[in-house]
């Protein structure tokens, strides 16, 4: 059910933000459900979001939309510019988006709750309410004009942001109806554009935010300015788990420009004129820590191998692994491990906080989660939330890191050190590296009887990990939903949690380890090393069953939809057609966030590298909104898949990480990106997410390539060849 | 008196730490900000411009070091957009954007020295810049795309 909200919002947000033009259209955009009725198959719906944002059609016709989700690079913006303009048949690009932030741009504090951007889920959860929402504008916009022109409804249509009235050749641009129409009731069931005139929809349309990133005036968090601000740094515990023992700031406080250095629960926080100072005068603090964490690496490998080889917490079962593996004819096992990976988001965490003499607290961060930023600035200054507001900027990259607010904290901390003077806090790199939340470290043991036939009959996949869950913050944010099951974080087995081939004896468990590492969601979260687990594994089995890989998942796959991808994704990377000496082609296929995605992968060796040649991708992730959002998307996920397939990893000795440089775990270079081609099938159905599906089929699809040409078979990430004679 | 040129205008650097990097320089003093920091020491080319025609990394240059004049992604298209500029919308190519000022100067750097690259050749001069997106591929579009609209193309 959609509500809409007009009349008393125009006035009551006009005077509270002071963010609106008096005599406009506006359109809020909300729905009371916190689960999408489509979204079927999506076990992880971790971000109640009951409010989108809302349109704005201004008297000067300015079209604008301000919403609650944030840009981090995932296309957002650009994607509710399509659906917005599909309706009301403008040039997306023409379309202003600007972000919500807390006590700032919405009518109430309480629509800031929930306001996660993450999971996939903003295009999908809001596709129909943003789509509803500029329907409703436009009949306002036509039901304004009819009643200036005193013809019939019926007889007037919209075209290139006006209403055009053929008959009597009268139009009317949106702006000057603006005003009349705010004054009409907001239709309760607007009826959408049909998919067959669609002009915008499924097309690859231009982005509205690119011009200002190709221009160099895009404001991310870390170009925050504000009158009077002061730069500050922070410098955490080198060790993953530590407490400071002594510091001695006497030589960082004699540096040109420092105001400050402030001891945190975070860290040792340098506060100066500038940056450059701030981060200068931080190395030349004298600090003691004390590890309270030795964990190593090693000793974690060790420790998830042990947990492995006893019954773990089952986290699903149907029915008999043990009787069915007695009869099986073909016995496959294997073990597999992933390691920690940094977000390495290329905008270093940053936030710019002012604590003003009213009391009030004023924030501007690059954040995935504004209302959380919002309650964490209140604890720490102990305020209300009502007292503290939020600004959200661009994000240089997400991937999960802003969904937690530590630097917003930081901030926070340093503004209270220098009260009514607004302090920006930047990360070093470094910090960035050894300060992460990583994505968890696992292993998994699997095992699969065949039939006669070859046919997987029994699977048990035994997972050995931490839990994402028992590292959120303190005080939860709003999109943390409570688990079905208690003892089972589902983050760590979502993935490999069911099987899509039909397994009718089939068990999964899951071992918790907790090193003192911490660890975060991370773009595809479980998903990013499960189906490399259950990916790789399937293609052991029809292996042992001496079956073509991609023909023996097409036989056991049980849903048609899925079948339909992999069968897109045979006829369309030549998969029947042997491939060229010196090539290996490697299939996996996962479905998450409510997509599908099969991915053919061609690699070759070269003295011992990896490269990864091409990856053909067939998604079917519902409608596509923008067949160039979705395409891009894919190169992203793919893009950040493959560092961590073949480069990136973060370990850990003695507590402290071994990384600290991006030249220590870098990611993928230019000349590293293979060829991506993208087949999206066709679909009306409401979309699916589209930020994070085209991860996890990476790293298995490499490793079966690689199995096709080397005969090695990989089960450690990242992919190392062993060296051949 | 020590001067430096950005986006053709002298400043003046009487009492500016000399020692400082060209890219706080830019970004805090002049309010430059469409250069970015990504690491500080040399390794993700988000601080690339140029001196004179050359890219170069302005979180390791230090100001007493520059030895040209300094452009900055708010120099390269101020009145009409700068090739490099018009390609990087006609191929789409920013996703988060962060990388982007970077890679279009690093760009301009490959074009002054190779007006007509080979797609290899723009491989392997555009692979000092990271992008965490994975731009990659419509970053190599756009380099031969710019390329052919600098020599006249349409």
């Amino acid at each position: 059910m959609t509500e809409f909200l007009r009349g008393p919002l125009t006035r009551r947000a006009v005077v509270k933000t002071g963010a609106l033009v008096a005599g406009s259209l506006i359109v809020a955009c909300r729905h009371l459900t916190t689960r999408l009725s489509d979204v079927k198959d999506d076990s992880s719906e971790r971000m109640p979001s009951p409010f989108a944002g809302y349109l704005e059609i201004t008297p000067d016709d300015k079209i604008r939309f301000v919403t609650t989700r944030a840009e981090s690079g995932q296309g957002i913006v650009a994607g509710f510019a399509v659906l917005l303009a599909e309706e009301l048949d403008v040039d997306p690009s023409s379309i202003e988006v600007t972000f919500a932030g807390v006590n700032n741009r919405l009518p109430t504090l309480s629509d800031a709750e929930g306001s996660a951007t993450g999971g996939s889920s903003s295009t999908r959860r809001f596709y129909q309410p943003v789509r509803r929402t500029a329907a409703a504008a436009k009949e306002m916009l036509v039901s304004a004009a009819a009643a200036l022109w005193s013809v019939d409804v019926a007889e007037c249509k919209v075209e290139n942001g006006k209403v055009v009235h053929a008959s009597s050749q009268r139009n009317a641009s949106y702006g000057s109806l603006a005003t009349a129409a705010a004054l009409l009731p907001t239709p309760q069931n607007p009826t959408l554009k049909d998919a067959a005139n669609y002009k915008y929809i499924g097309k690859a349309n231009r982005r509205t935010d690119i011009p200002a990133k190709v221009t160099g005036t895009a404001i991310f968090g870390i170009d925050v300015k504000v009158e009077g601000m002061l730069s500050a740094t922070i410098v955490h515990c080198p060790f993953v788990g530590g407490d400071l023992q002594s510091m001695n700031d006497a030589a960082a406080r004699a540096h040109p420009g420092v105001k400050d250095v402030v001891k945190t629960p975070y860290g040792v926080i340098v506060i100066a004129d500038t940056f450059w100072h701030a981060s200068s005068a931080a190395k030349k603090l004298q600090l003691q820590w004390l590890a309270t964490s030795s964990a190593s690496s090693a000793a974690i490998l060790a420790a998830h191998k042990q947990l492995v080889e006893t019954r773990g917490t089952v986290a699903s079962s149907t029915g008999d692994f043990e009787a069915t593996m007695g009869t099986a004819t073909t016995k496959v096992d294997a073990a597999y491990q992933a390691q920690y990976l940094p977000h390495t988001t290329l905008e270093p965490q940053n936030c710019t906080a002012w604590l003003k003499s009213d009391g009030t607290c004023e924030i501007w961060a690059p954040t995935q989660d504004p209302a959380s930023a919002a309650g964490i600035a209140a604890d720490v200054l102990g305020i209300n939330v009502s007292q503290v507001k939020v600004n959200v900027t661009l994000l240089g990259g997400g991937f999960g890191r802003r969904l937690r607010q530590d630097y917003v904290a930081e901030a926070v901390y340093a503004a209270k050190a220098v009260p009514n003077q607004p302090v920006k806090l930047l990360w070093q790199r470094t910090e960035e590296f050894t300060h992460d939340l990583y994505r968890p470290a696992s292993y998994a043991k699997m095992s699969a009887g065949l039939d006669a036939e070859g046919k997987p009959v029994a699977w048990l996949c035994h997972i050995a990990s931490s839990s994402i869950y028992s590292w959120l913050e303190e005080k939860p944010s709003n999109l943390i939903q409570p688990e079905t099951q208690t003892q089972v974080d589902s983050s760590s087995v979502e993935g490999c949690e069911k099987s899509d081939y039909g397994i009718a004896n089939f068990r999964c468990e899951w071992s918790q380890h907790e090193p003192g590492v911490p660890v975060f969601w991370w773009r595809s979260v479980g998903h990013s090393q499960n189906a490399f687990f259950s990916e790789s594994f399937i293609d052991e089995c029809a292996k042992a069953a001496n079956a073509d890989p991609l023909e023996y998942r097409l036989k056991y796959l049980t849903s048609a939809r899925q079948r339909a991808v992999l069968e897109l994704a045979r006829d369309k990377s030549g998969w029947a057609t042997p491939p060229p000496a010196g090539t290996g082609r490697g299939v996996a296929i996962h479905s998450c966030f409510g997509s599908i995605v099969a991915q053919v992968v061609e690699v070759s060796v070269q003295t011992g590298t990896i490269y990864v040649d091409k990856v053909t991708v067939v998604v079917d992730c519902g409608t596509a909104v923008d067949s160039f959002l979705v395409h891009t998307q894919m190169e992203s996920a793919i893009a950040q898949a493959l560092g961590a397939t073949l480069k990136q990893e973060i370990t850990v000795n003695n507590g402290k990480v071994s990384q600290l440089s991006l030249n220590s775990c870098q990611p993928i270079t230019l000349s590293e990106m293979p060829e991506v081609v993208t087949f999206i099938v066709p679909s009306t159905a409401n979309p699916g997410g589209i930020g994070e599906p085209g991860v996890p089929p990476l790293a298995p699809a490499v490793a079966n390539a690689v199995f096709a040409l080397t005969g090695q078979r990989l089960r450690s990430l990242p992919l190392r060849l062993a060296p051949t004679a | 008196m020590a001067k430096i040129t950005v986006n053709k205008v002298v400043h003046d650097l009487a009492g500016v730490d000399m020692k400082m990097p060209l890219l706080w320089y830019l970004r805090e003093q002049l309010g430059f900000t469409g250069t970015k920091f990504g690491c500080g020491v040399s390794m993700c080319g988000a601080c690339t411009v140029l001196i004179d025609q050359d890219p170069t990394r302005s979180c390791v240059t230090k100001l007493e070091d520059v030895g040209g004049a300094v452009t900055t992604i708010e120099g390269l298209g101020a009145e009409t957009l700068h090739p490099v500029q018009q390609a990087w919308i006609e191929k789409q190519v920013p996703q988060c954007g962060y990388c982007q000022a970077g890679q279009m100067l690093l760009a301009c750097g490959l074009l002054t020295e190779n007006p007509a690259p080979s797609a290899d050749e723009v491989d392997t001069y555009m692979s000092e810049n990271l992008c965490r997106c994975g731009t990659y591929n419509e970053i190599r579009a756009a380099v031969l795309r710019a390329a052919e609209i600098a020599s006249g193309g349409t």
